[in-house]
């Protein structure tokens, strides 16, 4: 390797320093830091800093606490400019900056009028939805929120689909995938941000966490939730897998309380790709419907071009069966709802 | 929109009814005032995501409708070419006949969203 070479590829100082502040045991010299980078007036660098401790060192109520401090000092001295501006020239990136201070300083129906203003004035900037998301990536990280975290995937999904390249957009994603366990997907999303800064604090973290974190083994992010909620993952055992009898026009699946694939019917799709989205289908179904007030899930069916799909509860596991006729739906329902012949044969 | 979802909502049965994009972010609602917005939207997306992509290993096409049935009332989900009507109902509810009204003020809706983006 050539001299320039090896001295491209070595770490700068300020880079070798920096990703010390992420190494074990290092929350203090990294609160430090932030510390003296917020009193020379880097208070952008601060936060940041401080936003990628806080996903590093999770949970960190020290660096929560600090972050609150900084961002709520920001949010103040920013808001009455924030507010000229609003007045004066009236954009969607104004108000949306505006909603953030607020959210910052606990005005949470003020932050979500302005942010829906902002993305009502142009649906296309992403920096209505950003703000919005980033409430709700708070809540989850300082609270376990879950359901703020669908709200945040959400949100930060629709703004890196209107701007890909958007460096927020793009922190704030990885962050929420980091807190999911997920470095595999982090790193995805943060390698536009890692080409050309390599010493941001988040791609610092980033790598910190991958060191400590096994790779995840799924692209779901769906999955990922129903992962961290439960704690556990389907074990999908083929060598217990059991046989459904059932009439050769009807796949059926059966998925156990710990969203596994314990049972199917011959020549019904097995692959990965298929028990995930059955772990997946069932876990979602199980805790939407109790969280949208509609009580506890009981049946689904999806009619399209494709045929028919019907979903059956069954004490925390769940049937689910496909036709590819949509005029045998009611034979189909019939004969879930009947024995299926399966307690005979398991 | 707004005026079609208060139609909708006067069918006997229905509590409420949205239109969301088909990542789950609200684009006009007529819910009642006890039922969180965001939170329907987030898990009508989540769920109509998990029962397409089952559908889509099945058969290899999405779903135009799905309902879902608890014990405290049903959520229909019907695709609008780029967003979902998302509407809730009353707990065994007739769907039949409460549906047929229902598809075809889906079918203005989605009209409607064609003149829009056009």
């Amino acid at each position: 390797m050539g001299i320039i070479e090896s001295w491209m590829k070595r770490p700068r100082n300020s880079e070798e320093h920096l990703a010390e502040l992420f190494a074990p045991g290092a929350e203090t010299r990294l609160l430090e830091r932030a510390q003296q980078l917020d009193e020379r007036g880097d208070h952008l660098d601060a936060t940041q800093l401080l936003r990628a401790g806080t996903v590093r060192f999770y949970p960190w109520n020290e660096g929560e606490a600090a972050l609150d401090r900084y961002e709520r000092s920001r949010a103040r001295a920013a808001l009455a400019s924030l507010q000229d501006a609003v007045d004066s020239r009236y954009s969607a990136a104004d108000a949306a900056n505006l909603s953030a201070a607020l959210n910052r300083l606990g005005d949470s129906s003020g932050a979500t009028s302005w942010a829906h203003a902002a993305i009502e004035e142009d649906p296309c900037n992403p920096e209505g939805y950003l703000a919005i998301a980033r409430g709700f990536l708070r809540r989850f990280r300082r609270e376990d929120d879950s359901v703020a975290g669908l709200h945040a995937l959400r949100y930060l999904s629709k703004a890196c689909q209107l701007d890909p390249g958007h460096g927020e957009c793009l922190r704030a994603l990885a962050m929420l995938l980091l807190l999911l366990a997920a470095p595999v997907a982090a790193s995805k999303v943060l390698r536009p941000i890692t080409r050309v800064s390599p010493s941001d604090p988040i791609v610092l973290a980033l790598d910190a966490l991958t060191k400590i974190l096994p790779p995840e083994n799924t692209t779901n992010v769906q999955e990922l939730f129903l992962r961290w909620e439960t704690g556990s993952a389907p074990t999908n055992d083929e060598t217990t897998r059991q046989m459904i009898p059932a009439p050769g026009e009807f796949d059926v699946w059966e998925i156990d309380a710990t969203r596994s694939l314990v049972a199917c019917s011959d020549g019904a799709d097995q692959g990965q790709q298929m028990t995930e989205s059955l772990s997946v289908l069932t876990g979602s179904l199980y805790q939407a419907t109790p969280r949208m007030g509609l009580g506890e899930f009981s049946r689904f069916t999806a009619r399209g071009p494709g045929g028919v799909l019907i979903g059956l509860a069954e004490s925390g596991s769940m049937i689910v069966s496909h036709c590819n006729r949509r005029s045998l739906e009611s034979s189909l329902g019939r004969w879930l709802e009947s024995d299926r012949g399966r307690e005979t044969i398991r | 929109m707004n005026r079609l979802l208060e139609k909708l909502n006067e069918i006997p049965g229905v509590l409420g009814s949205m239109v969301m994009t088909d990542d789950g972010i609200p684009v006009a609602s007529r819910l009642s005032e006890e039922i969180d917005e965001e939170c329907v939207a987030a898990f009508s997306s989540t769920a109509r995501l998990a029962v397409n992509r089952t559908a889509m290993h099945c058969s290899g096409e999405e779903p135009e409708e799905v309902i879902l049935e608890a014990e405290g009332g049903n959520l229909l989900l019907i695709n609008l070419d780029g967003a979902t009507l998302a509407v809730m109902t009353h707990a065994g509810l007739e769907l039949n006949t409460g549906l047929l009204e229902i598809r075809s003020l889906a079918r203005r809706l989605s009209g409607i969203l064609e003149i829009r983006i056009s």
